[in-house]
């Protein structure tokens, strides 16, 4: 039976979005060809055509050829991504990909906003000259050999927003990225449009524990992987352990996610990466939005900059109110409520173009999370240090300026500055942390295309830091040490420093080189230093993919295998938690995979992995005290992913996406091997969405997960002077918690109207109410044990406004 | 995630976790059904090198009625000082001796076994003493941040409602090598009669700490008489004669179905002023408060809140109505039952009472 407690919860997650509040104004929008029949829709339009160079060794042999390309074309009106639909061979598709991909569209509009469309083109290879031959609507796709004018396009715009298309699109130099976009994001059943939430569905990673927001990737450590906003690292992706991401869905405009293997221009972390990319802010007219639910409320805002021509801005902000009506609430359950749970974030992005190939873009945003709770009496068994009440303040801010341009035909720069703030407060009871963190983060980026088939990049990722710390904690815990008892009995490290000084430059280099057609090899390498340890580590990197047949059933291997290095943690520097004689730990990356594409229809892409960890930082007890700890661990983890994908061809889209993975620890040179403590056997998610008609769709998204191992208590042992049972334990992560699975189910209505759309959904997560458990509970003797539920069903309702 | 980052992610999974025990199907620790270990308390919860402690074990048999106990079975197992980080796990390697014991040996005896290392000790009874080494503090390795040198000592303890064996499988679920099996079929008695732990000897150069003082306790807002009583000498309004000849607060049995239900009695511990104290040797400037909280059990239903904190070191003082214990009475109970009211402070500190009411 649910308790009142759980009720609460739903209560507290049940949202009802009400409908956006939006204005518009300023000017009108530029001049464009009509409408789409049928719709409000205005495609994009070529203006800056680039001819096609023609192969040298097709026009000695006197062939010619028509190549067809899917092209999709971003909000700026830049071809973000193609694809030969109907290859020719000889060089002809490679040159028009290359041509194509250098055009500049007027982007397609919606209600007069730019949107993502994708279009058909056709390259047309005559002796005489290479024509491009423009857009072509969809029905003469199978006769495109008959060019059109640049100038009358009739594209064939599809909507990346009514489907859900998990693209699994490969930059050269990154063996596995899966990118999600937008309106995936928002559409994706379960996640109430939450956007990293999203990302757990995608093959790889572990699903998190309900009010986690940890990032298991690949069987590694959540500290191995990271979040980035625009290349500078998130500190905290969510806010309340996963209720929120600090970034609103309306700022985000793609998720690119890479589970391993990533180039060298990422460091410091060795799992997985998770790089959110903002979009730019609209240019055409002023966009402004308001929205409201029962957690928070948002205003956002974009358009020109007034009084700067040129410049564009976007602007947004968040405060939850779950103080409004959370703190009676918690009142009521005997949680006195100081500060009831609440949180804000802001963001302004201003952008330019100082030239036609150029954009720099500024960017402010903040988040913080606050809570000041009492508790009037020890919950059952509970441990008295812990027990007096918690509370906490988290926040950060950045500011960053992103310079991108492209210096003539053959160059590509890309620079970022961030600085930026973390503070963090945290008191439970008797225990308390207390930290600051004033941060810069440079990194910078050249690649130059030095021939058709070498690319050459190069850049630097710089981070400074100063950190001021103030702790009364338990000893730092680490997977295989003996349990110490209730906290209550406990002495506790107490430590207080300011001025922690970290720098750890790095540099990165890689090249991209193709030596045949179909094959392409990205060797690099990075270098990072570690001040605060003196330590110089280098860390040798390659990936490869080969399309061993093209056309719609193009099949392509990938591989990699490259060493990836995690920073040790600020706080191993201070005395209190380890020793200046720790080292960053390493993991040695492998996989290989196969593309399969299944013509318009789907695709499947299968990769196996194999990763081996070493100086894992762990606890070493023969050192005792403050050196406890040591680069003494090691691990492996080996396993499958499977990502099968419907294209948004139809009414139905989806993707299915499985991982086999088992991941390993060993806590000292010859511990006994253990289970990681996220190993997690089988992740299995499958997501679909369903076109009625009329503007409903219906989707659904079904997770399977295996149970995270844990240590269990095998009886308890009563601690006289803090008045607790102690655990008594087993072998370290011995035990699972049952597997978890969970459909939820979300039906959405779009209304199209004049000037606006107008959204509505139903989102129920855990729509058969399965009781899934997510942790052990031990009776207070430690001689029996339950597992404490998750969270039961939680239907949310919304309603979303769209100028 | 960073390690500061990692600890807040602990308390805070700490604190739900406490909050979800709210929901667990398990008895409440409050409620006395076996053989239990309330508490311990030390002369000296602080004490110096060479020094004497003598131990008291707080024990309660509640599978036997109050006025009938049943024999328990208490043995001490000295010896383990300063262990790997502190940990009492590490603790269990050193007293693998004990399974080289008899069963003969673990019976109440002045002798000591042969099998018994010179470094550690085996006492019997509810009470015992033990000598603090010379080298406790000089031995100890700091864990960090310490502004004080200090050690640790942890003196193990078994209570059996049976007979005291030795355990000689893989893995003690008590963690020490010791068994409780019934007398007649020589068979494990588990967690229902047998309860195994340990106590926090801890060691200072110079800091000294106070047991709690508890005054009395007091039962929904009246200070029972504690007056003797018989037949001829009646107790006064609002209380009875109790089985023991003296006079016990009286209050009304629970009618309802269910003890979650039934109406809460104030049980209100009285506490001297000088249990407050400050923690000179957290290493905070200034000293935070001690923490200091009561554990409250009961022969007879169970106590809303287990525990209640009476100062925490981060917010103060608890306001005296959060303090008081709620007891609930078992439905349908009717007669002598008890309340016991165990102080607690985070330096090894205790102090306990308790009192008998009439049910009727």
């Amino acid at each position: 039976m649910r308790s009142p407690s759980s009720l609460a919860l739903s209560l507290l997650l049940f949202g009802l979005t009400l409908p956006s509040i939006a204005s518009a104004q300023g000017a009108s929008p530029s001049p464009s060809p009509g409408p789409l029949p049928g719709s409000s829709l205005l495609p994009p339009v070529l203006v800056e055509p680039v001819p096609a160079v023609y192969p040298d060794e097709a026009k000695r042999a006197g062939i010619e050829g028509v190549v067809a390309l899917e092209l999709t074309i971003d909000r700026e009106g830049r071809v973000s991504a193609s694809r030969v639909v109907s290859p020719a061979g000889h060089g002809f598709d490679e040159a028009a990909e290359e041509a194509a991909r250098r055009f500049v569209f007027r982007p397609a509009l919606r209600a007069g906003k730019p949107v993502v469309a994708k279009i058909r083109y056709t390259y047309a290879f005559r002796l005489e000259a290479p024509l491009a031959v423009a857009p072509t609507p969809a029905p003469a796709r199978a006769d495109a050999s008959e060019p059109t004018t640049p100038s009358t396009p009739s594209p064939e715009v599809e909507e990346p927003p009514e489907e859900i298309n998990v693209r699994g699109e490969k930059e050269e130099r990154e063996a596995p990225k899966r990118s999600l976009d937008r309106e995936e994001l928002r559409t994706m059943p379960g996640v109430n449009g939450d956007p990293l939430r999203a990302v757990t569905s995608l093959p790889g990673v572990a699903r998190a524990p309900a009010f986690s927001d940890v990032f298991v990737v690949r069987g590694s450590s959540p500290a191995g992987s990271a979040a980035f906003l625009d290349g500078s690292f998130l500190p905290r992706p969510f806010h309340f352990g996963g209720l929120a991401s600090v970034v609103p869905a309306e700022m985000i405009d793609r998720i690119d996610f890479f589970p391993g293997n990533f180039a060298a221009r990422y460091g410091r972390v060795d799992g997985g990466l998770v790089d959110i990319v903002t979009r730019s802010p609209a240019k055409d007219r002023l966009h402004a939005l308001a929205q409201v639910d029962l957690l928070d409320g948002r205003v956002f805002a974009e358009g020109p900059l007034p009084g700067f021509p040129g410049w564009s801005f976007a602007i947004g902000a968040r405060r939850s109110w779950l103080d409004a009506w959370l703190g009676p609430v918690l009142e009521s359950g005997g949680v006195g409520a100081r500060t009831a749970p609440y949180y804000y974030d802001g963001q302004v992005f201003l952008e330019t173009h100082p030239t036609a190939r150029s954009t720099v873009r500024i960017g402010l945003y903040t988040s913080s999370d606050a809570m000041n709770l009492t508790l009037g009496k020890i919950p059952s068994g509970g441990d008295p240090s812990v027990s007096g009440g918690l509370q906490s303040q988290q926040g950060f801010s950045r500011m960053q300026i992103n310079y991108r341009a492209d210096w003539g035909d053959r160059a590509h720069a890309s620079a970022l500055l961030s600085v930026g703030s973390d503070d963090g407060a945290t008191r439970v009871g008797t225990v308390f942390a207390r930290s600051r963190v004033d941060l810069l983060t440079s990194r910078g980026e050249l690649a130059y295309d030095f021939a058709r088939f070498l690319t050459l990049r190069g850049g630097w990722d710089i981070l400074a830091a100063t950190v001021d710390l103030t702790l009364r904690v338990p000893r730092d815990p680490r997977p295989g040490q003996v349990d110490p008892g209730p906290l209550a009995g406990q002495r506790f490290v107490v430590f207080d420093q300011s001025g922690i000084r970290a720098a750890r430059p790095g540099a990165f280099f890689d090249a991209v080189i193709r030596p045949a057609e179909a094959l392409t090899i990205t060797p690099g390498v990075r270098a990072d230093y570690t001040y605060e340890v003196r330590e110089l580590t280098a860390s040798p990197r390659v990936n490869a993919r080969w399309q061993t047949h093209g056309g719609p059933f193009a099949t392509a291997l990938r591989g990699g295998v490259g060493e990836y290095r995690q920073s040790i943690d600020y706080n191993y520097v201070a005395s209190a938690f380890g020793a200046r004689d720790l080292r960053s730990s390493r993991s040695i990356h492998g996989s290989i995979g196969v593309e399969q594409s299944l013509g318009d229809a789907a695709s499947i892409t299968v990769e196996g992995f194999v990763k081996k960890l070493d100086g894992i930082v762990s606890h070493d007890a023969s050192k005792g005290g403050p050196d406890a700890n040591a680069n003494g661990g090691s691990g492996r983890v080996v396993g499958a992913e499977l990502l099968a994908k419907l294209r948004p061809r139809g009414r139905l889209s989806g993707f299915l996406s499985y991982t086999l993975s088992r991941s390993t620890r060993e806590d000292a040179p010859g511990a006994p091997t253990r289970l990681f403590e996220y190993d997690q056997t089988h992740v299995l998610t499958a997501v679909g969405s369903y076109r009625l008609g009329r503007g409903w769709s219906l989707g659904g998204r079904f997770r399977y997960a295996s149970g995270n191992p844990f240590t269990p208590c095998v009886g308890g042992s009563f601690a006289a002077d803090a008045g607790l049972y102690g655990c008594v334990t087993g072998a370290p992560f011995s035990a699972r918690v049952p597997a978890f699975a969970q459909l939820d189910v979300r039906l959405d209505k779009t209304w199209e109207l004049s000037e606006w759309k107008l959204s509505a959904y139903l989102d129920v997560q855990n729509a058969t109410n399965r009781e899934n458990p997510e942790g052990a509970l031990d009776k207070f003797d430690k001689s029996a044990r339950t597992y404490q539920a998750g969270l039961p069903i939680l239907p949310i309702l919304g309603l979303r406004g769209e100028l | 995630m960073s390690a500061r980052r990692r600890v807040a992610v602990l308390l805070v999974g700490l604190l739900v976790a406490q909050a979800a025990a709210c929901d667990d199907p398990f008895p409440v620790p409050s409620r006395l059904e076996s053989v239990r270990v309330l508490g311990a308390v030390m002369d000296k919860p602080v004490s110096h090198p060479g020094e004497t402690v003598d131990v008291q074990l707080l024990v309660h048999d509640g599978g036997a009625p109050l006025d009938a106990p049943r024999p328990l079975r208490i043995a001490w197992f000295g010896g383990c000082h300063n262990p790997a980080d502190d940990a009492p796990g590490n603790c269990y390697e050193r007293l693998g001796w004990l399974a080289d014991l008899s069963a003969d040996d673990l019976l109440a005896s002045s002798d000591v076994p042969a099998a018994v290392p010179p470094s550690a000790s085996l006492a019997f009874g509810a009470t015992t003493t033990v000598r603090v080494p010379d080298d406790l503090v000089r031995n100890h390795v700091p864990i960090g941040g310490e502004t004080q040198p200090r050690g640790v000592s942890f003196l193990f303890f078994a209570v059996c409602q049976g007979s005291l064996v030795p355990f000689r499988g893989e893995r003690s679920p008590v963690g020490i090598p010791v068994d409780c099996v019934d007398d007649v079929t020589g068979r494990s008695v588990g967690s229902s009669r047998f309860v195994s732990g340990y106590v926090t000897v801890r060691a200072a150069l110079e800091a000294r700490n106070q047991n709690p003082a508890l005054q009395g306790v007091r039962v929904d807002g009246r200070t029972p008489s504690h007056a003797s009583c018989d037949a001829s000498s009646p107790c006064g309004e609002g209380e009875t004669c109790g089985g023991t000849g003296r006079c016990l607060p009286t209050v009304a049995p629970c009618t309802k179905g269910a003890v979650e239900d039934c109406p809460r009695i104030r049980v209100t511990p009285v506490i001297d002023e000088r249990s407050y104290e400050l923690d000179e040797t957290a290493g905070l400037v200034p000293p935070p408060p001690e923490a200091l909280w009561i554990a409250y059990f009961t022969s007879a239903g169970q106590l809303d809140g287990d525990a209640r904190m009476v100062v925490d070191p981060s917010s103060g003082r608890a306001s005296a109505s959060d303090v008081d214990g709620q007891w609930q009475m078992q439905p349908g109970f009717h007669g002598e039952a008890r309340v016991f009211v165990v102080a607690h402070d985070n330096r090894g500190g205790a102090a306990y009472l308790s009192e008998d009411v009439w049910v009727r």
